[in-house]
């Protein structure tokens, strides 16, 4: 946990998550991938000005008896296509492969044509420059 | 003891805070012809105490107590010891169901089985939500004995060797061990793919047995300084098909494949000063075997067989593109 901790702590979460809040307000979102990432986002972020609706995972279609992830509803990806969702905000770090896949399949069925897909939290492009410059 | 159906091998190395809850679900196993092999790695913690309680309780338990060779080892010392009809390796820092051992003896004896393996769940002690099934065998695999020529989908699996049991007679006359290279990671690679490309009568069940703790901070894939690790696992793969011709033709093309995507993993697992090198490291293998070997595309994607020829002739580029792009 303190791993992502540290990710978010320099990758500004806060102010990436009241961002998107603005950007999104009154907007239907649901958030896509209940592991460790998103357990220490939820438990150290206020997610409480973005509208979440629940959250996601291929996980919860083998087993969603418990009905809650940190608080959120959930919900196995099939049950995403007929849900009125103005976009999902993916819960995960290594997001570009996930992206593509929920792009090519959940955003390409949905009822909403316009569904965006997009990283919650991501690195900016300085951050990853200066990263490389101390290496 | 006389013949005990199955030998449990237990390395252990730091796991002073895990190792009761371990040995505790191992001896408590409904099946009971079990015979209990710990290898300690003889770290100064409170370990050898632990293990000395449990050796005293249970007959079944023989205490082998080494100098750190790390896991392949220490694993290899338990199975040339084991004297079970089936070896099983439960991680010092896991714990298992009571009915794990009955359950795979009992599909695998009934079947002849020389592997039974099973899924697992993922277990973090305070994080519940985060504790469940694991379903990382192919899915329409499960119920019925196969061999890897006829479905090379499990060569693609996750490595878990310790959510399954290995007939012992199949492993001694396959020669199969893990490599010997001293304190050596990730040495489940090699086996894994020789266990595979060896068997004929593999077995999986869909239900998990194994929790496989994920919050042990001296697990060794957090170790992000063991980089080249990994290259050592493929050339005793190269080495096992060179030896073995047969197996070469039929499983050459999954080599490339996996070795693409475990160099990939590692890639991004290593520290951020070790990735350039570890590019170049790709790269360099990666040429040397389009150049030299029969490379097959059939098993990559289109964009993994771009990837992998990116990799090949402009390992900077793609460092410089994976450090620029991450989580961005």
């Amino acid at each position: 946990m303190d791993d992502f901790l540290d990710f978010f702590n320099s990758s500004k979460a806060q102010r990436q998550i009241d961002k998107l809040a603005k950007k999104y307000k009154g907007k239907k979102i649901m958030l896509y991938g209940a592991g460790l990432y998103a357990l220490t986002l939820i438990k150290n972020h206020d997610l409480s000005k973005l509208n979440v609706l629940g959250i996601a995972d291929k996980r919860f279609a083998t087993d969603n008896s418990e009905g809650v992830f940190a608080g959120l509803k959930t919900f196995a990806p099939d049950e995403l296509f007929e849900l009125d969702l103005d976009a999902i905000f993916l819960s995960v770090q290594e997001f570009n492969l996930l992206k593509d896949i929920i792009v090519n399949t959940i955003a390409k069925k949905h009822k909403n044509k316009n569904i965006k897909v997009l990283p919650i939290i991501k690195k900016s492009f300085w951050h990853n420059i200066i990263e490389i410059i101390e290496d | 003891m006389n013949d005990p159906k199955i030998s449990v091998i237990i390395p252990v190395y730091k796991v002073e805070k895990y190792l009761r809850q371990c040995l505790n679900s191992v001896i408590n196993q409904t099946l009971e012809s079990l015979e209990i092999i710990i290898i300690d790695e003889g770290e100064q913690d409170i370990c050898r105490e632990i293990i000395d309680e449990f050796e005293a309780l249970d007959v079944r338990i023989r205490a082998i107590h080494e100098g750190n060779g790390g896991y392949g080892l220490s694993v290899n010392r338990g199975i040339d010891l084991a004297t079970g009809q089936y070896i099983a390796i439960v991680e010092s820092d896991d714990w298992i169901e009571n009915d794990t051992f009955e359950k795979l003896y009992e599909i695998a004896s009934k079947k002849d089985a020389e592997v039974v393996k099973a899924n697992f769940h993922n277990y973090y002690e305070n994080e519940p939500c985060l504790c469940y099934l694991r379903e990382i065998l192919p899915v329409n695999s499960y119920g019925k004995l196969f061999s890897a020529e006829d479905n090379k989908s499990i060569f693609f699996t996750m490595n878990s060797v310790w959510s399954a049991i290995y007939k012992k007679e199949f492993l001694d006359k396959n020669n199969i061990r893990f490599s010997k290279i001293p304190k050596a990671s990730f040495v489940d690679v090699s086996f894994t793919f020789k266990v595979w490309a060896c068997s004929k009568k593999v077995y999986l069940l869909k239900d998990g047995f194994v929790h496989y703790r994920l919050d042990n901070e001296n697990a060794s894939v957090k170790n992000s300084g063991q980089v080249f690790c990994v290259c050592d696992e493929y050339k005793e793969i190269e080495k096992f098909l060179e030896q073995n011709s047969e197996k070469k033709e039929l499983f050459e093309d999954v080599l490339f494949k996996l070795k693409y995507s475990d160099y990939l993993w590692n890639f991004k697992r290593v520290a951020n000063k070790y990735k350039k090198e570890f590019a170049k490291q790709m790269a360099f293998e990666f040429k040397n075997d389009l150049k030299n070997k029969n490379v097959n595309k059939t098993l990559f994607t289109e964009a993994q067989w771009r990837e992998y020829n990116f990799i090949a002739n402009h390992p900077n580029i793609f460092w410089l593109k994976y450090q620029l792009t991450k989580n961005f």
